[in-house]
């Protein structure tokens, strides 16, 4: 009887002591890595205003718009993007403004890019898909690439547009397309 | 008589738009891609007129010089040629492309965007650019060459038939100058920095490159 007490009292305080050590061992999963991946959009975006230049016509000389076009080009790109450069030009180098009948090549027009020389819209990029034509390009460019220390960032650019007037320029209402074409390699 | 150079559209509303990326690179010589062009303006409808396809030589300045795609080259398949986005709308293209000769080869596609008739009845065209360089990261360390032209120039050679666009850092006593520049099978091309070239180092996909002059 008495050993049978004992036994039952050992038994008792083994099994608290157990079921208290039981209770404070934590049970513990191996960590489990998940990859948490955030692609962020590139992009390039641009908006260009006013949306129409006018001019003071007086033929035999070199008439200005009335505001310079603002192009702001904003971009979000890779560390590793290489290049990012604006051209501008009309589509023909013989017609860049037409009454109908009259033409105005491009190479009466000439545009200032952001205050420097005045270029006329002489050139050629040999890039007959960007919709500028041979001989119908403003300058080799418009401000050279873009991305140099900054692939997350915005620019400007102020394009004044002045056109030599014929003399005599015949009566009409002249209207044309102006290009503004980004290249990215 | 007047002279109307006509650009945008109404006076009263902002022309913008966004493509997005304007430039991708893979690995592999046979994909298929996609882009997206987004109407960022508010009130303005976005009508893209085409979409055309040329591939480009660089010369050593890093000027292009666009040509028409040699079907021979590249084979290409755009999902469409035009659509009309909304304000504040989007629209996905989709590209089939392979290089059908070996090595790497590159294009842009150039959308051109109208933004709608003026008042004179002349519509703006803004070309934006899908730069695709397929067969990328192929250029081996053996066949680079890093040569100083004088103490603010050098010029870097690819002699093999990879492709790569290498992140160059060049350094010097006033700091430093990051650009990144795609070099096309046998190209070289021309750097040049302000100041005295302390020293040089070319990140490419898979090896990086230094030299001090």
């Amino acid at each position: 009887m008495k050993s049978s007490l004992k036994f039952l009292a050992v038994l008792s305080a083994v099994l608290f002591l157990a079921g208290a050590s039981f209770a404070q061992a934590p049970l513990t999963t191996a960590a489990t890595p998940i990859t948490l991946s955030l692609v962020g959009q590139e992009t390039l975006t641009v908006v260009c205003t006013p949306g129409t230049v006018n001019f003071n016509s007086a033929p035999g000389t070199t008439v200005p718009g009335s505001a310079p076009v603002s192009c702001v080009s904003t971009w979000n790109l890779n560390p590793t993007r290489t290049s990012l450069t604006g051209f501008s030009g009309f589509a023909l180098a013989t017609s860049a403004l037409a009454n109908g009948t009259n033409l105005i090549p491009s190479s009466a027009v000439s545009v200032s890019y952001n205050g420097g020389a005045t270029t006329p819209c002489t050139g050629s990029l040999t890039a007959t898909g960007t919709g500028i034509g041979a001989g119908a390009a403003c300058g080799a460019n418009i401000s050279g690439n873009l991305l140099s220390n900054n692939f997350s960032s915005t620019h400007t650019d102020q394009i004044a547009i002045s056109i030599a007037e014929p003399n005599p320029l015949p009566a009409g209402t002249y209207t044309g397309s102006y290009l503004i074409v980004y290249q990215a390699l | 008589m007047r002279l109307i150079l006509a650009f945008a559209l109404l006076a009263s509303t902002v022309a913008a738009q966004q493509i997005s990326p304007p430039l991708v690179s893979y690995a592999q010589t046979k994909v298929s891609d996609s882009f997206e062009i987004k109407n960022v303006s508010e009130t303005a409808p976005l009508t893209v007129v085409s979409l055309t396809a040329k591939t480009f030589t660089i010369d050593d300045a890093g000027n292009p010089a666009f040509m028409d795609v040699d079907p021979a080259k590249i084979s290409l398949k755009l999902s469409e040629q035009s659509a009309r986005i909304s304000p504040l709308g989007s629209h996905e293209f989709f590209i089939e492309a392979k290089c059908l000769q070996p090595g790497p080869c590159w294009f842009t596609v150039n959308v051109a965007l109208a933004m709608g008739r003026t008042a004179d009845g002349v519509a703006v065209t803004v070309v934006l650019p899908h730069t695709l360089y397929l067969g990328h990261d192929s250029i081996k360390k053996k066949d680079v060459g890093i040569k100083f032209l004088d103490d603010k120039s050098f010029e870097l050679v690819n002699t093999g038939t990879g492709l790569d666009r290498p992140y160059v850092e060049m350094v010097t006593a006033t700091g430093k100058r990051s650009i990144g520049a795609p070099l096309l099978p046998f190209q070289t091309r021309q750097f040049t920095s302000d100041a005295p070239i302390q020293k040089v180092k070319i990140h490419f996909a898979k090896f990086t490159a230094d030299a001090k002059p």
